[in-house]
């Protein structure tokens, strides 16, 4: 089972391997795609092409964790979808023992919006897990102890509670005002 | 200088960006700053102080052993030290201001400063202005904070210095509160009898430190009340309030 939601139909890229290169031109460029990524394990891309190869890239993983490399159906795997064969030693020796016990993807897939100018084209980075390269979306800084923000509050907490004193001092004198008119209702009546 | 007759050298490990590295230098001479100067010109800049072994340690201030060394500033992920340490050189800076801005007949001595809490919004100096009924106006108060702000562009480096009591007593002959006060940080301190002492240009104080690098840290720095206190051990005194911004934490004044 894949760890990825996939469509069932695989997605039309009639012009993946070039004008004109029908079906197998469009295995052949996914071919060259999860080649790259086994090799740099970043890569960057069309959207579609990248989010296509994914899949291809999880199945080849998934397959080579669960059988190993002395299973003939997987070893004719990778060696069919990896062009360059140094990788295949790569697949069983390093992205196996990698991505033992790992609950999630092995691939992680970061949109990276339309180019421009020119025709829109949406642009993706496909990456494996646990890659050496420094992270696609920076770590965010904890700010909340820099000094000009204790600063601020600290006064956000004396403000509030002077309209805290403020509201209550009011309230006070609406209570006393109540109940010096009570008072003086009662004393017209009985006079 | 001339009491290093033979220099050692010591091993400083340093830890944090750009990369951890290993640095031979010089024994009582070479400093968290001289560190700063070999891996890049951004650690000499943005350090306001220096953590040695885990300890905070002035930027100038010599090594003594081998450490392991970590440059501190305004934006890490817990920066409770150099929050203190900027409220701490605001407080020194504030005695400075007060020495230097009123007319020579008036003999302001300086008492001294309670540990630094930036929560309570403000750093503070207590002082003996010898002006009871002194009312500070606006632009009084704005004299005293110009001088302050000014100092950013100057770059004065805080140096420590440990004295011996004695030459402390003597510096401090004319300030009736730091005499009183003397013995008992001496003997506070490791040897028994030594005083720590910071300059910067030509103000001298005592305070146990350590102080940030140098003056330029100092975006905006205002000093905003002045008002009366009782102190139990001094008597009347003026208490004078401030506030500051370091330049790494830029704010609007919208």
């Amino acid at each position: 089972m894949l760890r990825i939601p996939i469509k069932v139909t695989a997605r039309k890229l009639p012009h993946a391997g070039g004008r004109g290169s029908g079906p197998q031109g469009r295995i052949n460029k996914m071919r060259k795609l999860v080649t790259a990524l086994i090799r740099h394990e970043r890569i960057e891309g069309q959207y579609q092409w990248v989010d296509e190869a994914r899949g291809y890239a999880e199945r080849l993983i998934l397959e080579a964790q669960r059988n190993g490399d002395t299973h003939k159906g997987t070893m004719e795997m990778a060696d069919y979808w990896l062009l360059e064969k140094d990788l295949v030693h790569k697949l069983f020796k390093v992205l196996v023992p990698r991505y033992t016990n790992y609950p999630a993807s092995f691939t992680q897939l970061w949109s990276l919006g339309e180019t421009f100018p020119g025709r829109p084209v949406p642009m993706a980075v496909l990456e494996l897990k646990g890659n050496p390269w420094p992270p696609v979306v920076p770590k965010e800084r904890d700010q909340r102890n820099s000094l000009v923000n204790i600063l601020l509050d600290q006064a956000r907490k004396d403000y509030r509670q002077q309209k805290y004193e403020s509201i209550a001092a009011l309230e006070l004198n609406k209570q006393s005002e109540q109940q010096t008119s009570n008072i003086d209702d009662s004393s017209a009546s009985t006079s | 200088m001339a009491l290093i007759t033979r220099i050692e050298k010591v091993q400083v490990v340093h830890h944090g960006p750009p990369e951890d590295c290993t640095l031979l230098m010089n024994k009582d001479l070479s400093t968290p700053f001289s560190v700063a100067m070999h891996i890049g010109e951004l650690l000499m800049t943005r350090s306001v102080v220096a953590l040695v072994n885990g300890e905070p340690w002035d930027m100038h201030k010599p090594f003594t052993e081998d450490c392991e060394l970590q440059f501190l500033h305004f934006k890490d992920d817990q920066p409770d030290i150099p929050n203190q340490v900027f409220w701490r050189s605001c407080s020194f800076i504030l005695g400075s201001i007060l020495e230097r801005a009123f007319k020579e007949e008036i003999h302001v001595e300086l008492c001294s400063f309670p540990r630094p809490n930036v929560r309570s919004g403000s750093f503070v100096y207590d002082a003996d202005l010898k002006l009871p009924d002194w009312k500070p106006t606006s632009a009084e108060l704005n004299c005293l904070s110009r001088i302050g702000a000014k100092l950013q562009h100057d770059d004065i480096r805080f140096e420590r210095l440990d004295v011996d009591i004695s030459v402390a007593l003597k510096m401090f002959q004319d300030n009736r509160f730091k005499i009183l006060q003397i013995p008992s940080i001496a003997a506070q301190s490791p040897s028994g009898n030594s005083v720590p002492v910071y300059r910067m240009g030509d103000h001298v104080d005592i305070t146990r430190g350590p102080l940030m690098s140098s003056t330029q840290h100092i975006a905006r720095y205002s000093v905003t009340t002045v008002s009366d206190i009782d102190s139990p051990d001094f008597g009347r005194l003026k208490r004078i309030q401030g506030l500051a911004i370091p330049k790494q934490l830029p704010v609007s004044d919208a």
